[in-house]
């Protein structure tokens, strides 16, 4: 679920903390950048692991502030693929469900990656695994802020960073409610898709023995 | 920013969640520190960063629901080598180890989730080996639970 990634950075000192431990405010400000922010490409960064080396700190013209490039090692939450983790329904709707580990909410589940045979029910917008026992069909509810068991299948990164605005040339073509509703899109950085699709996954309740 | 290694180690569970305890107690004693020094200063808040202590209280609350809360440093190095030792021919992956030691699944069918293709691998009876050794690990040896079995058996 979580791994180590060794990076490299520099890092800007501010005048003002200069009479503080040269340690401290290097971690501290690494825990400011990078603390619950996703890398693209990489996973979401959870806390400062350690610090490997310091190199020398460099002062530039015309800024105060003292730049030091350093070598450390942060926690990453990135889960491999195949892997099984617990979570929490946080909502559902037709195409599936959402699920949510307290630190991370992107986690979805396509309806086509349900326990089978299931169905949707309208009127509670919840899904239903019908779960036939040989004599009868039980009807499971997958209920919210149920703790449920899922297999992770696929993930996606999308870059987030900002891309400007729009070119002269398109400003012609572009409506005014186009440009708003561009605005409206918020990308998720990192989502992580999953399946219940197998014996011993979904509600963990479903199978306590 | 560069990145010089990008999986330079797993982590489990536990080594996550000793690293963000002592995360916490460092953010607390800085705090402590700032007020006995400077009790009157009103710039005081305006510093101060929210995502680091968001991520850890998030993932602390998180991960107190899970098997690591109980484990030390000492049982989770037990529990890796005596898995290595027992169950050598298994010849588990080390990311099914560390699931292992994240999850500790209790019934046969958490088991079959964690470890790929497990029917094909493995008999039942070499399931049931595993899934008891899994279980019942308490940071204990195997061979202390392996006597006392024994001696249920024999009264």
């Amino acid at each position: 679920m979580y791994m180590l990634t060794e990076m490299k950075d520099v890092v800007h000192v501010k005048p003002w903390y200069f009479e503080q431990d040269l340690l401290n405010v290097i971690e501290d400000e690494l825990n400011k950048k990078f603390a619950n922010k996703v890398i693209f490409q990489l996973g979401l960064c959870v806390a400062l692991f350690d610090i490997k080396e310091i190199f020398n700190s460099t002062v530039l013209p015309g800024d105060g502030s003292s730049h030091t490039k350093v070598l450390f090692r942060y926690v990453i939450f990135r889960p491999l693929i195949d892997e099984i983790l617990v979570g929490k329904v946080k909502s559902s709707s037709r195409e599936g469900i959402y699920i949510s580990l307290s630190f991370f909410d992107d986690i979805f589940v396509p309806s086509a990656n349900l326990q089978k045979p299931f169905r949707f029910d309208e009127k509670e917008q919840l899904f239903i695994w019908q779960y036939d026992t040989g004599d009868s069909v039980h009807d499971l509810y997958i209920d919210i802020g149920e703790e449920i068991r899922f297999r992770v299948v696929s993930e996606s990164f999308i870059d987030t960073t900002p891309i400007g605005p729009p070119k002269k040339s398109d400003i012609n073509n572009l409506s005014i409610s186009s440009v708003v509703q561009n605005k409206d899109e918020i990308k998720c950085p990192y989502m992580i898709i999953g399946s219940i699709n197998e014996p011993g996954l979904g509600l963990l309740n479903w199978w306590r023995v | 920013m560069e990145i010089v290694n990008k999986n330079a180690a797993l982590l489990s569970n536990f080594e996550v969640f000793t690293l963000l305890k002592e995360t916490k107690e460092k953010s607390a004693q800085k705090l402590i520190k700032k007020k006995n020094l400077d009790p009157n200063n009103s710039n005081f808040s305006t510093n101060v960063d929210k995502h680091l202590p968001t991520v850890v209280y998030e993932s602390l609350k998180y991960l107190e629901k899970t098997p690591c809360v109980k484990q030390s440093a000492e049982t989770v190095n037990n529990f890796l080598t005596q898995l290595d030792e027992k169950f050598k021919e298994y010849n588990l992956t080390k990311v099914e180890k560390l699931q292992l030691l994240n999850h500790r699944p209790s019934s046969a069918v958490e088991l079959q989730c964690l470890i790929e293709d497990s029917e094909e691998r493995f008999t039942i009876e070499q399931m049931d080996n595993l899934l008891e050794f899994v279980h019942l690990f308490d940071g204990k040896t195997f061979f202390t639970i392996f006597n006392q079995r024994l001696k249920f058996n024999c009264t």
